[in-house]
């Protein structure tokens, strides 16, 4: 099946004093159609720059240096503006972390969804209002007729995100790009919110990449995951796969660190992950994790960082693997740490 | 005594703005209560789990026991000592007693002091024993929480986030307190430095003897961190007890909403 | 912030912050300002100079009259030319420069402090304090500037004294509504209310902790201010009010060349373009400065 979007080799730069820094290097990812694909990682590690240029929406000073992103075979990154504006317009939505900062908070609700679907899919003004309110019926807003009418300072959170994906998801894209669109949300709301991208899925075959840093978040709803540090992909596989058989040292420390519901009642110590990621401004020779890994050969100081096969569909460019065999499922773990 | 701080039917009510219809005919809307007639107890040498999602009050509350935000009622008492009547150099010394730790590593230090005239300032505000020797009282301050002294001549934005979480922390101790109420101290934090962390505030309750109100919306945090854990929605106080217990066996609809909001991986299954 | 940082944290109610070790920002000092900044400091640091040093540099007197050589244009001897009385307009402009400088800083930075600390106050007690303080910033502002000053003026008699007094009464209200309304934002920090937290006085939270932050935006607000008090300054003396003749003043020479503007155009326009230089200093300096953030707009 040929991918839906595909990244190969992406390269974002920023203009530094002395020289370029690059915020992602040679980053490469594929989302199917109707595939739900996780892209996880700490602060610093590109995964919302490398979900950005999807749309090519990387600010200033920031810019693709090199690599491709294809969407069901066309370049993104060769797009005039008006191909582009037709691509963000109907292949592909995205909605944010913060919802209240993406809504107008001088327009109504409905105003803002009948915009886009005017001057996206040339509906007249009547037209896009009913429709308006359908989409907000469709993610889940009740009572949407009268909560049309809202600003957006009216709504709580979860509301706001719904109606971003309502405005995201209008034209019916193919693709969602979630940038942690429940990072801001508590818990209770986010379930349903991640519920609502399953079903959107489910109704529409609609693929979705979910930006993360929370490994809950992404175990629940993610077919497969991308696994990020310092700019650079270091693991990719189907959940399972990376949830009990996780290559990559980063990944593994990664899985350790997350706290468990089922520690309630024993101590737990978890290590984390000693050290700090690399500035930016930092090149490091061979492995970017190398500093902090408990597991680092002297060869490493000279692998390049492309991703091996470990078994169908699950790749790692840690050529160590020091990890052969063993599980590396949270809940197993839990157990032993004391 | 065990119970070190008690707090006992504290309310705080916020009034809402009013339409000109409601002025005029002098029909308020109902105050909105933050936090409605909440009563619990710390222990000593124990970390409390305070959870609930948001509106719940929980900040509110840790706000209104060292009062930052005053109470509208209730009392709170440090170790017999009425926090709501005290006044003056009393509220000063039970505040020394009673530190807090905030969400922001970003915004919880002044960016404009160096972390060690950040640290030297509590010890001379509040004449700690060794605020004398500045040098010392620093690294002392920064080895509490596992930092070497080349932190001490930084400004915060030479630091990273979970470097300036720690700093707030040695901050709060640096006045030598007997609880620390952290409200969400990890949330804003990569999940690796999170665990460390955690570890700490383990460590602090353990070598240190300070007891912990640890507010988190996060579940899984205070299922690893806190012995005991007090359920809040909107405002009440709904459910309290030890964290196994309150976690394996929830006895109210909304601590078992959220235990079932929490996010629980889904392995078997294929694509579809 | 880097930026990274810009696209992933800082962190809220949800999200983490950057990780990465923060490295060393620019040195704080002049250094690591921006060019635009550099510039603007060099060009005023040039004519502080020149004003310092006019007794030294200046090749006349300020009132040393040549009844040979008046009106006279520019030339390798008279840099500006002369004036209506032989006067080199060179020399009267660097004393000139020295004392309206000399009052300029006085004036602005003796208001910058009172406004601050009164803006403080005001925003970080709210209430009825706010409240009362506010409302006299508000009259203050609102009154025409020059109408307050030369009132002022009126009582205490003009020269530079009246000038001294007369500006400061009137301009610290503007640092006050920039103080106060920075105060505003800044007392909901966490690192403010650590302050209370931590049990230290009101007086040290806001001398200690809250004016150093405060201040930032009053000094840049402070390079504008000081192009406007130049150009007060100058106003007045054209009205008279300033410092009272002989001595020179940028804007009683401005105003005594205009008479002779269309056959000696140089004693009033080149004393004006030093006016002109000191503001594109002052400019390119608080604007050099206040550029802190990345440029919007993406690819």
């Amino acid at each position: 099946m040929t991918a839906l979007l595909r990244i190969e080799g992406l390269r974002i730069e920023f203009d530094g004093d002395d020289g370029p820094l690059v915020a992602v290097d040679g980053a490469g990812l594929s989302v199917a159609p109707g595939e739900v694909v996780g892209l996880i990682g700490e602060s610093g590690s590109g995964k919302s720059l490398t979900c950005r240029s999807v749309m090519r929406l990387i600010p200033r000073p920031g810019r693709v240096a090199a690599g491709e992103i294809e969407f069901d075979g066309r370049d993104v990154l060769a797009m005039s503006g008006k191909e582009l504006r037709d691509f963000r317009a109907h292949d592909a939505g995205m909605i944010y972390q913060d919802p209240f900062s993406s809504l107008n908070p001088v327009h109504r609700i409905r105003e803002q969804i009948a915009e886009t679907l005017r001057v996206n899919l040339g509906m007249d003004k009547a037209g896009a209002r009913a429709q308006a309110v359908e989409l907000l019926d469709g993610v889940g807003i009740p009572d949407p007729e009268r909560r049309a009418l809202s600003y957006p300072h009216e709504l709580s959170g979860g509301m706001r995100q719904r109606v971003m994906i309502a405005l995201a998801t209008a034209s019916r894209p193919r693709l969602l790009l979630a940038d942690e669109p429940t990072t801001a949300l508590d818990v209770t709301t986010q379930a349903q919110i991640l519920a609502l991208m399953l079903r959107l899925r489910a109704e529409r075959g609609m693929a979705v990449l979910l930006v993360s840093h929370d490994f809950g978040v992404i175990s629940q709803v993610c077919d497969r995951v991308v696994v990020m540090y310092a700019g650079h992909v270091v693991e990719t596989g189907p959940i399972e796969a990376l949830y009990t058989n996780a290559q990559h040292p980063y990944t593994r420390a990664l899985l350790e660190s997350v706290p468990q519901l089922e520690s309630a009642g024993r101590r737990t110590r978890r290590p984390g992950i000693a050290g700090v990621p690399p500035e930016l401004s930092e090149v490091l020779p061979g492995c970017v994790f190398m500093p902090r890994c408990r597991h680092a050969q002297p060869g490493c100081a000279s692998i390049s960082m492309a991703l091996q096969p470990v078994s169908e569909g699950h790749e790692t460019a840690c050529p160590v693997r020091p990890f052969a065999g063993t599980d590396s499922a949270p809940a197993a773990r839990a157990g032993a740490q004391s | 005594m065990t119970e070190l701080l008690r707090v006992q039917g504290v309310v705080k009510e916020f009034g809402l703005r009013r339409t000109v219809a409601e002025r005029v005919t002098r029909n308020a809307p109902e105050p909105y209560r933050a936090v409605d007639d909440v009563s619990f107890t710390l222990r000593r040498g124990e970390i409390l789990g305070l959870a609930g999602g948001s509106g719940s009050g929980k900040t509110t509350l840790a706000r209104c026991i060292v009062r930052l935000i005053e109470p509208d009622a209730g009392t709170v008492e440090l170790d017999g000592v009425d926090v709501r009547a005290a006044g003056g150099r009393e509220l000063r010394e039970l505040r020394r007693r009673m530190q807090m730790v905030f969400q922001d590593p970003y915004a919880s230090l002044n960016p404009r002091m160096t972390v060690a005239t950040a640290l030297l300032e509590v010890g001379s505000v509040h004449q700690r024993p060794g605020a004398e020797n500045g040098e010392q009282f620093v690294r002392e301050a920064l080895e509490r929480v596992h930092l070497g002294p080349g932190i001490a001549k930084r400004r915060p934005r030479e630091l990273s986030g979970g470097q300036r979480q720690r700093v707030a922390i040695a901050r709060a101790l640096a006045a030598g307190p007997e609880v620390l109420i952290a409200d969400e101290p990890v949330s804003a934090l990569d999940v690796s430095v999170q665990a460390q962390l955690l570890n700490l505030f383990g460590d602090l309750r353990d070598d240190l003897g300070v007891a912990i109100l640890f507010v988190a919306h996060q579940l899984a945090v205070i299922a690893e961190v806190a012995d005991r854990v007090a359920v809040m929605n909107r405002g009440r106080l709904v459910e309290v007890g030890e964290t196994a217990a309150v976690f394996g066996n929830p006895q109210d609809e909304y601590t078992k909403a959220l235990l079932a909001a929490h996010p629980h991986p889904r392995l078997s299954r294929a694509a579809s | 912030m880097s930026a990274v940082d810009v696209l992933e944290g800082p962190g809220g109610p949800g999200g983490p912050v950057s990780e990465t070790a923060a490295r060393r920002r620019r040195v704080l000092g002049v250094r690591g300002w921006p060019r635009q900044a550099k510039i603007g400091a060099g060009i005023l640091a040039v004519l502080v100079l020149a004003g310092v040093l006019a007794p030294l540099i200046a090749p006349y007197g300020q009132n040393t009259l040549d009844f040979d050589h008046i009106l006279s244009g520019p030339s390798f001897s008279h840099p500006m030319g002369t004036d209506s009385t032989g006067r080199d307009v060179f020399s009267r402009t660097l004393y000139a420069l020295r004392v309206d400088l000399a009052i300029v800083v006085f004036v602005t930075y003796v208001s910058l402090p009172v406004g601050v600390l009164i803006g403080a106050v005001a925003g970080y007690f709210g209430g009825i304090v706010d409240a009362i303080i506010a409302r006299i910033i508000d009259t203050m502002i609102a009154f025409p500037f020059m109408v307050l000053v030369i009132a002022v003026i009126a009582i205490v008699g003009p020269g530079v004294k009246g000038v001294l007094i007369g500006v400061p009464v009137v301009a610290w209200a503007l640092y006050a509504r920039l103080a106060r309304s920075e105060m505003l934002v800044l007392r909901e920090q966490p690192f403010m209310l650590a302050t209370t937290a931590l049990g230290y006085s009101r007086t040290r939270a806001i001398l200690r902790h809250a004016v150093p932050n405060l201040m930032r935006p009053c000094l840049i607000y402070s390079t504008l201010d000081m192009v406007v008090n130049l150009l007060l300054l100058a106003s007045l003396a054209y009205l008279g009010l300033g410092a009272q003749p002989p001595n020179a003043e940028l804007g009683s020479i401005i105003a005594d060349g205009q008479s002779t503007l269309l056959d000696a155009w140089w004693v009033a326009t080149l004393p004006g373009l030093v006016v002109v230089l000191f503001g594109v200093g002052a400019g390119l300096l608080g604007d050099g400065l206040s550029d802190g953030r990345l440029r919007g707009g993406v690819q």
